[in-house]
């Protein structure tokens, strides 16, 4: 390849045809005037797409709070974060019914074994059931 | 190193440096992407945060091994249309269209930056489609990224490519070539 046919243009954009690189490399090895024109081009292609510069920190620190608050990090998200778990729908259901359940039954299951004979008589006198007479006519 | 993927997956788990890593890694191509596109630095300021927040808030986005960088550039592609054709509806057409700057004078060619100033120039003189793929090209983009980005088949994008050297090779012969 001679100087006259070198695309250094292509060469820097990366044009894809490995065969015309391969050959544009071997003759950038050999001849100085095509590598300063090609470091030229190339430093002054890099300058321009770096000419935009960066964003300002302003608009940095801005996107970087808006992140923040949108995906907050985990330790923040507090320790009742396990309350926002799902929970299937029929555990759910069957959990509720045994708390009212326990709700509904449970004082009166408690009262019965915490006083066993309270369908005894007040005196704690032995009832009778197979007398033959009434205990009493008293009408209450 | 953490590829861009693992990057974006750890930013939307709430962990803020890897979100420091990953603007690092896109804040001077995408950004000059944006500048070259939208020709105002501050419009692309905010389309910089709107590329960034739409890309991580979006809805499990099915990402390849290496395809984070397209389908961002695609975002920020996308939003920076919808901003130029905003600024049409909202203001006269002649004042809201990206004019490119004026190209350079007789003077100009005269300081010692001669082939940047004929660069700047030439590229500003490209039709459209060949800017958007060079300004894509210049960020690091590869083939078939900048198809993803400009959605347009890979041989599209390479005789675009080819077009596009063309019309440069000419613009900067006389500094580039010689006897």
């Amino acid at each position: 390849m001679d100087c006259a046919r070198i695309d250094l243009v292509g060469y820097h954009l990366g044009l894809d045809a490995s065969v015309d690189r391969d050959s544009a490399e071997a003759h950038l090895r050999v001849c100085k005037r095509c590598l300063e024109g090609y470091l030229t081009l190339k430093r002054d292609a890099d300058s321009l797409a770096r000419s935009s510069g960066r964003p300002s920190d302003g608009a940095r620190a801005r996107l970087r709070r808006d992140v923040q608050l949108a995906f907050p990090p985990p330790r923040s998200r507090g320790r009742l974060a396990w309350l926002s778990r799902p929970i299937p729908l029929y555990q759910g259901i069957a959990a509720a019914a045994f708390v009212l359940l326990c709700a509904t039954t449970g004082p009166r299951v408690a009262h019965r074994w915490s006083n066993p004979r309270s369908s005894s008589p007040a005196d704690g006198s032995p009832v009778d059931t197979a007398r033959t007479t009434a205990e009493s006519f008293n009408i209450y | 190193m953490e590829t861009d993927e693992q990057l974006f997956t750890q930013v939307r788990a709430g962990n803020i440096a890897a979100f420091d890593s990953l603007y690092a890694r896109y804040e001077h191509g995408l950004f000059g992407f944006l500048v070259a596109t939208l020709r105002d630095r501050a419009e692309a300021e905010d389309a910089l945060h709107d590329t960034f927040l739409r890309a991580l808030k979006a809805k499990a986005p099915q990402l390849e091994a290496g395809g984070f960088r397209a389908w961002l550039f695609r975002i920020a592609r996308n939003d920076a249309l919808n901003r130029c054709r905003s600024r049409i509806r909202g203001a006269t057409a002649q004042s809201a269209l990206p004019v490119p700057e004026a190209g350079p004078t007789a003077e100009e060619h005269l300081v010692h930056h001669e082939l940047l100033v004929a660069l700047e120039g030439a590229v500003d003189r490209l039709p459209a489609p060949l800017g958007e793929l060079y300004r894509l090209r210049v960020s690091g983009l590869s083939y078939e990224e900048m198809a993803i980005v400009v959605e347009v088949p890979l041989g599209t994008v390479k005789s675009r490519m080819h077009e596009m050297v063309k019309l440069l090779r000419e613009e900067v012969k006389p500094w580039t070539a010689h006897e």
